[in-house]
């Protein structure tokens, strides 16, 4: 239990610590770089939690598909000095009323007791009997995402 | 303080950063980064209560993680797309440049 904790921590600081630089970077490759370890961070956090085919999903799609498709497009891109006009005193504003409404509610909150352990089984028997149609509007939409985005990125030709 | 009030509150922390940067930055693919912190933020904390009730509540909760992990992928390719636009029109992909629907 002990050990569980301590790396449940361990990973949590990770968490927070790349997604504080993957925000304030200087360079944008390397936000890109620390939104991927990110990500990978939060897979494995799924994956300590009990949600093993979540982890394994998350570190495919969002770490092997996002991160590097923000990658290869950076890299595809023209280098230009950015221009950085930021807005950080209306950020910090909006952030501290959020923290405040959050804060209120959580205060009422008590924590949830219970476990449940989801086996992969049960996830794939309830996901495929349950709700197929789901499934195929999903794969209907990312049809439909692959030809508008191979069109807005290749329409001029 | 137990373990889902640890992730509950740093899974608060991750999506305060990700607020911060997408009104704090006008460039694109920050923003982008920025929108990708607040649906993970919002995924963890439902894979962490999916960890503490009953196992009915828990396969749903899992599932819908499932489909927003999906269209969050979906999301960024869209946006991505979008970007490469911008950057083709203007040479920056700053969002306060695009203010015109049709191409300049």
């Amino acid at each position: 239990m002990e050990l569980y904790l301590i790396s449940l921590l361990a990973i949590l600081s990770l968490v927070v610590l790349s997604a504080i630089l993957s925000i304030e970077a200087k360079e944008l490759m390397h936000s890109v770089f620390f939104l991927g370890v990110f990500l990978v961070t939060i897979g494995a956090l799924y994956i300590l939690l009990g949600a093993e085919f979540i982890g394994v999903i998350q570190i495919l799609l969002y770490a092997g598909g996002v991160a590097v498709l923000m990658l290869f497009s950076l890299m595809l891109l023209p280098r230009r000095g950015e221009k950085e006009v930021s807005y950080r005193i209306p950020a910090i504003a909006v952030v501290m009323i959020f923290i405040a409404m959050l804060f209120l509610m959580i205060g009422k909150a008590s924590p949830p007791q219970g476990a449940a352990q989801v086996s992969t089984e049960a996830l794939a028997l309830t996901l495929l009997s349950q709700y197929p149609l789901l499934i195929i509007l999903l794969a209907l939409l990312i049809v439909v995402i692959m030809v508008s985005a191979s069109y807005l990125v290749g329409g001029e030709r | 303080m137990n373990e889902t009030m640890i992730i509950l509150y740093s899974s608060i922390i991750i999506f305060v950063i990700g607020l911060y940067g997408l009104i704090a930055h006008r460039n694109a693919i920050r923003m982008l980064i920025s929108i990708e912190l607040l649906l993970n933020a919002a995924n963890l904390n439902l894979v962490n209560f999916a960890h503490r009730t009953a196992l009915e509540n828990a396969l749903q909760a899992q599932i819908l993680t499932l489909f927003s992990i999906a269209l969050a992928a979906v999301e960024a390719a869209i946006g991505i797309a979008i970007f490469i636009n911008l950057y083709r029109i203007y040479g920056r992909a700053e969002v306060d440049l695009a203010r015109e629907l049709k191409e300049v």
